[in-house]
């Protein structure tokens, strides 16, 4: 009797910190989370994603921009994906901006090293920046020669709005 | 003198015991209690919270009458047409075939001698098909037109094709079998597939098994349309009324 309530004490701790792990195994998806994910692949990790806010339509009128981004039980991060749906190759480049005062300076960036085929199914995407509640905007060039992509601007023509 | 030692220590024992009961709750209740995924029961899902314009001003009634059109077992409605500060926003919904993202690719918008290219759109709501029944997806796709003033009906808005997309979660061929697990044809036809993923990141796919009462040209066509991942239309509108 005199030990009763520690009993009950121990039981109700054993209890909660074994299910806290086996929420934790069984639910988390992805191969990581939040600050974790900073800078890393979001397909090698395998987060699951949705699109965020606008698919911005770039000035060819079909290639795509968006926003992607994976929630707290997940990965917890967003990156940029982009398609090249022009009808011919191009180069491509994926640009990820992240709110900083009142302005979106890059955050994460990455352009394709070769002229990739029209495609709806191949697209190129930044790595990841962390945390899914960062306010974001994502950007895109799609475009033929000369060479390889090193900068995207912020413009209305080729980013989203804020997500 | 010993007894009280031993009352202060059961105190500190119990104090102890009831924090680490208290951080141990704490601990499981902060972990993630859900998941969603794709192949999951059919859920009405709030994609985003579409946002209207400010200024956007009802000038009439928006059409009674829904305008859809099938083609290759997609049907697309269109639900409303408006007049917004950045031009013309045009909402629709549209079959999705299975569990896949399937994206729309709008085509251009025409009226009186202007040609507009599509600037943007934004889904709204997703059903998601489960193999069993299609699924539905919601979007609004904008125009942006400097002078509202020229906006004259009727608008000629098309889409021209739906994609998926592979998703990052997915290696291309657990994305094939996502969606042939969710796609009601692919089900009715009994589909079981091999693949192989290529090293331009692009898939080989190939039919092993199928149901005895399709035929194996017809399952073959299946599996290749759903391993395409696009559906090509097109689905074209005449809109007359336009709420502004």
């Amino acid at each position: 009797m005199k030990y009763r309530y520690v009993r009950i004490l121990v039981i109700l701790t054993l209890i909660f910190t074994w299910l806290g792990f086996r929420s934790s195994q069984t639910f988390a998806a992805g191969g990581c989370s939040g600050a974790a994910c900073e800078g890393l692949d979001p397909g090698t990790m395998g987060c699951p994603a949705t699109t965020a806010g606008t698919v911005k339509i770039l000035p060819d009128g079909a290639s795509t921009t968006m926003t992607r981004k994976s929630g707290t039980a997940d990965c917890n991060a967003k990156w940029t994906r982009a398609y090249n749906m022009s009808g011919t190759s191009q180069w491509v480049a994926a640009n990820l901006r992240c709110k900083s005062g009142i302005s979106y300076p890059s955050c994460q960036f990455r352009a394709s090293a070769a002229k990739i085929a029209s495609s709806s199914t191949v697209g190129i995407y930044t790595p990841m920046e962390a945390f899914a509640s960062t306010s974001t905007r994502s950007c895109a060039v799609v475009r033929g020669d000369p060479g390889p992509i090193t900068t995207v601007p912020l413009g209305t023509a080729n980013c989203t709005g804020v997500n | 003198m010993h007894t009280k030692n031993n009352r202060v220590r059961n105190i500190l024992v119990v104090s102890l015991l009831v924090l680490a009961t208290g951080i141990s709750a704490g601990f499981y209740l902060s972990q993630p209690q859900t998941i969603a995924l794709a192949n999951s029961e059919p859920a009405q899902q709030s994609l985003s919270a579409p946002e209207k314009p400010a200024d956007a001003v009802m000038l009439q009634d928006a059409s009674k009458d829904v305008l859809s059109k099938t083609q290759n077992d997609i049907t697309v409605e269109i639900t409303s047409t408006k007049i917004i500060s950045t031009g013309v926003e045009i909402g629709i919904c549209y079959t999705t075939l299975d569990g896949g993202e399937w994206y729309p690719m709008p085509g251009h918008l025409f009226y009186g001698t202007y040609e507009i290219y599509p600037d943007e759109y934004e889904f709204t709501t997703e059903t998601l098909a489960d193999g069993k029944n299609t699924g539905t997806r919601c979007a609004l796709v904008r125009y942006r037109i400097e002078d509202l003033s020229t906006i004259t009906a009727p608008l000629e808005f098309s889409i021209l094709r739906f994609y998926a997309p592979g998703r990052e979660m997915y290696t291309p061929c657990q994305e094939l079998q996502q969606r042939l697990d969710t796609n009601p044809k692919a089900k009715a036809y009994g589909l079981k597939a091999k693949c192989a993923q290529t090293t331009d990141g692009s898939i080989s796919v190939s039919l092993i098994d199928h149901d005895k009462s399709v035929a194996k040209d017809k399952a073959i066509k299946a599996l290749d349309e759903i391993a395409k991942g696009e559906v090509v239309g097109l689905w074209e509108f005449t809109i007359t009324e336009i709420e502004k």
